[in-house]
């Protein structure tokens, strides 16, 4: 498959590195003391109540926040210079659902950068175009105006665009939050398929089930990074009770989050 | 051949024809640009560029130096004055431009106000005089219009990604900011030499109307350009056609030929119009397979 072709030459050392990371609006330090590495081949799951910093976090990952203090390596290299190993899925809300483009000039929209200015698509964009929405489940839907769709299939267009970068970063902003089981469960399939071949996954999540489940790694947040490291060691409700403060109710079955939402 | 004549017989006249060709360029262009300022929502944006190039168009014609250059640099001036002044989180973006846009038209009236001829001058200014505009008007319309048309065309696919989604095109690294300006630029010049035409207070409605009539008629982004462009052209022939006969103000009445095709629009438009969506909630079996699925 060419969506792979990243895998040929796929860099050894660690995929992405926090060093005393601090990410600010004006004066306000949203996030801070952030010390993390992590490598190719794992989904870590990004963890903390509303407000710790995790789209903060994941924004300066990406290169649209500056880091206050310390900082962010892609592969060695910083954000900004590291478009071409990014996949990255953005909060809906930031997005303009009502601009008329179909399903399919969205998925294409993740070839923008690549391309480079002044060049129009090819069919081979194309293709990979209609691959991404076919590994999503929306090929059926490649017409559709997208301000159409429910917020499942909004989830999993925008993830498709993110495949169709093609990066070997795989930035993922709450891609669970309010979708349907059948989102849930193609999107979980496709992080799994991600990691199997050689990606990171970085992905922020409310849902600590799923975390547990899914995630070889962790990093808990609350304003600052409480802990990291493998699921089973960070998944404890010392751990928990710390990220969430007296918010998290932990029972003997699984554990549940009082945000005020539910 | 009495309809046959109705039609040709102003167009006899040289500045009726230059006139058309006028209204006809503006009416593409404004639909264009105005497909963007309807989709980013920048409404408010478009009236404070109409009313902010006001002071620079009256200190060029009193220093007698080009106006598109007088306009758009006070476009220019605006739009990063804008950008400045929300820097303080205690100014919204929109008092900002509601401060700035107000502020610089006062200071258009203050210094056209020192012309002798000013009520004349100010009134052209503000409602517009397309028949009174000269082979060279016509000249820089076209050369404004190759530019406009050039840079939508060659950066198609960055600007819809920045209007798309904004934080994808900047994780992207594309330069969101420079897009923005360089959309707010085209803006602006577009709304230079449609003051010519239609005037400071009409511009508004040339960028968003024939733009939301579209809007109404197609769920894609090229095809709502080409219909806001025709939409804007037919209302400029249609409307100095009207101007002619009934001897009333051009500018008023383009503006109120294309206020008419919104609300045809509005209340036709095969699927998002006020009857055909009246229609299929009264007939759901029937016309919901015919039309398709809707939300």
């Amino acid at each position: 498959m060419a969506e792979l072709s990243f895998l040929s030459s796929r860099p050894r050392g660690p995929a992405v590195e926090f060093s005393d990371v601090a990410v600010a609006y004006n004066d306000y330090v949203a996030v801070q003391d952030v010390t993390a590495a992590l490598h190719p081949g794992t989904i870590v799951g990004l963890l903390g109540p509303n407000g710790a910093g995790k789209t903060t976090l994941l924004r300066a990952l990406v290169g649209v926040l500056p880091v206050a203090h310390g900082t962010i390596r892609i592969h060695d290299t910083a954000p900004r210079e590291a478009w071409h190993h990014l996949s990255y899925l953005p909060q809906q809300e930031e997005v303009n659902w009502d601009f008329p483009v179909s399903v399919f000039d969205v998925a294409l929209m993740g070839r923008v950068r690549a391309l480079g200015w002044l060049s129009l698509p090819r069919a081979e964009d194309r293709r990979r175009a209609e691959r991404a929405l076919g590994r999503v489940g929306m090929e059926d839907f490649a017409a559709r105006q997208v301000g159409q769709l429910s917020r499942g299939q909004r989830q999993r267009v925008l993830l498709a665009r993110a495949l169709v970068q093609d990066g070997d970063v795989v930035i993922l902003d709450e891609p669970l939050a309010g979708v349907d089981t059948t989102t849930q469960e193609a999107v979980i399939g496709l992080l799994h398929e991600l990691r199997d071949q050689g990606a990171l996954v970085l992905m922020s999540t409310h849902d600590l089930a799923v975390a547990a489940d899914v995630c070889d790694q962790l990093l808990c947040l609350n304003r600052r990074l409480i802990a990291s490291g493998p699921t089973r060691t960070v998944f404890v409700p010392d751990v928990l009770r710390a990220t969430y403060g007296s918010t998290l109710a932990i029972f003997s079955e699984g554990v549940a989050i009082h945000d005020g939402r539910r | 051949m009495a309809a046959v004549d109705a039609v040709l017989t102003p167009l006899q006249l040289g500045f009726l024809q230059r006139g058309m060709l006028e209204a006809v360029l503006i009416g593409v262009l404004c639909g264009i640009i105005g497909t963007y300022v309807v989709l980013r929502r920048m409404a408010f944006l478009g009236d404070a560029m109409a009313h902010a190039v006001f002071p620079g168009i009256v200190i060029a014609f009193l220093l007698r130096v080009d106006l598109l250059l007088g306009g758009l640099a006070f476009g220019i001036l605006t739009a990063l004055g804008i950008g400045t002044v929300s820097q303080n989180r205690r100014v919204s973006a929109d008092s900002a431009i509601g401060v700035l846009f107000v502020g610089a038209f006062a200071l258009g009236v203050v210094l056209i106000s020192s012309i002798r001829s000013y009520v004349r001058d100010l009134a052209s200014i503000l409602l517009g005089d397309i028949l009174g505009v000269t082979a060279q008007d016509v000249g820089l319309t076209m050369a404004v219009g190759c530019l406009v048309l050039a840079a939508v065309f060659l950066f198609h696919k960055e600007l819809s990604l920045v209007s798309f989604d904004r934080d994808m095109a900047d994780a992207m690294g594309l330069p969101v900011a420079a897009l923005d300006i360089g959309l707010l630029v085209l803006l602006s010049l577009v709304v230079i030499v449609s003051i010519q035409a239609v005037g400071t207070i009409l511009v508004l409605a040339m960028l968003i109307t024939p733009a939301a009539t579209a809007r109404l008629l197609t769920e894609r982004l090229v095809p709502t350009m080409v219909i806001a462009a025709a939409v804007g052209a037919l209302s400029g022939v249609a409307g100095l056609y009207a101007s002619y006969y009934l001897n009333v103000a051009s500018g008023g009445a383009i503006v109120l030929v294309a206020t008419a095709f919104f609300f045809l629009a509005w209340l036709f438009a095969p699927r998002y119009g006020l009857v055909g969506r009246r229609l299929r909630r009264s007939l759901p079996g029937v016309v919901h397979g015919a039309v398709g699925r809707l939300p």
